[in-house]
């Protein structure tokens, strides 16, 4: 997955109704979207979270940390 | 305790939580049991754990339908026919409407509903199965009640809870009772796996719903023997809740 699709995936996952960029702060994300977000690491990225490991996640940036610059080709 | 002497029961999600209890409970009540699960090295330490002699395990993956039909056959031919089935392989899924798709329903249902049924359509042929017997769906509370993230799992339970009605009115002929049990929360590896999903405070409030806390496998185990027991040979077609009250709080 390119960036700019991972801003997009992620702003239509989260129902953000702006534009997601490199720096955008998301702020607290509810419980049924972190299960949403576990999900999707784990179908796109073959990343396996606790909802307890993300529930500290607030920015875009946080997420990206996670996956790894160099998965977003 | 009720007797299980000379049946011969098989157990499928044998290498793990309730399963694996059920089957050790069988042992000890008498019976022989027959052990399915993937994972071959907890099958064993579960065969390991079996009292008394007779009986065996047999590695499989139930997502291979087609293959169930010959797997039956060969249960048979190598342990004779059978007098009950336990059903207890299953999936837990947490996975919100916007991310659920079709391949995870799908999972979800194969096992913990498709298997089931194939498994009971061939078990239950006259060649196959005892002149009288019982059948036992793992179903759940969730069954009848909802938890954000759980269309797959409470769907493919309460498809499981009323299945067995029509199973158990088409099986009575033969003798075959069919009944399923709905389990409030029990510690298995699947309740790790529900806790990994969810916040500290979420499992907590789960807890804390389950008035007499929350359950073992042993605890289903001792209603599997009963149901697997002639002392329940008037019961068919009916699910039973076993859940320290969760389902009434
Ligand atoms: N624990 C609870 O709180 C609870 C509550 C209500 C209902 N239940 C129901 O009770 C049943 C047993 O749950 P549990 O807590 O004992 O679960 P568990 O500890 O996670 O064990 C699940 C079992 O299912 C087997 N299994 C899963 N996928 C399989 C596949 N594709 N082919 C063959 N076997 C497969 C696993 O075997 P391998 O890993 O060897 O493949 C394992 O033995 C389930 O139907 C569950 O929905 C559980």
């Amino acid at each position: 997955m390119n960036k700019q699709d991972f801003f997009e995936e992620l702003q239509e996952l989260l129902e953000l109704d702006f534009t997601l960029t490199e720096t955008t702060v998301i702020g607290e994300i509810d419980s049924l979207n972190l299960l949403s977000l576990i999900t999707f690491l784990d179908e796109n990225f073959d990343i396996q979270k606790t909802g307890e490991e993300l529930k500290s996640i607030t920015s875009v940036k946080n997420i990206i940390d996670l996956i790894g610059e160099d998965s977003l080709s | 305790m009720f007797s299980l002497k000379e049946k011969t029961i098989v157990v499928t999600g044998a290498s793990s939580g309730i399963g694996k209890c059920t089957s050790i409970a069988i042992s000890k009540a008498g019976g022989r049991v027959v052990l399915i699960g993937r994972n071959e090295d907890r099958l064993i330490e579960t065969f390991n754990k079996l009292e008394g002699i007779g009986h065996s395990y047999y590695t499989f993956d139930l997502l291979n339908f087609s293959e169930i039909k010959s797997l039956v056959s060969r249960i048979v031919t190598e342990n004779g026919k059978i007098d009950g089935l336990v059903n207890s392989a299953g999936v837990e899924s947490t996975v919100p409407l916007k991310v659920l798709s079709y391949k995870n329903l799908e999972e979800t249902f194969k096992i913990n509903v498709f298997s089931g049924i194939e498994l009971t359509k061939h078990f239950s042929n006259k060649k196959n199965f005892s002149s009288k017997g019982s059948i036992i769906f793992l179903s759940s509370v969730m069954g009848s009640l909802g938890e954000k993230g759980k269309i797959a799992y409470c769907g493919s339970k309460a498809a499981v809870k009323n299945m067995i009605k029509p199973l158990a009115l088409e099986l009575a002929d033969k003798n075959i009772r069919v009944n399923s049990i709905s389990p409030g929360l029990v510690m298995t590896e699947m309740t790790d796996k529900l806790f990994a999903s969810i916040s500290e405070q979420s499992s907590q409030d789960i807890i804390n719903k389950h008035p007499l806390g929350i359950g073992t496998p042993n605890d289903v185990a001792s209603l599997c023997i009963y149901l697997l027991s002639n002392s329940s040979r008037w019961v068919t077609g009916t699910d039973i809740i076993i859940d320290g009250g969760y389902s009434i709080s």
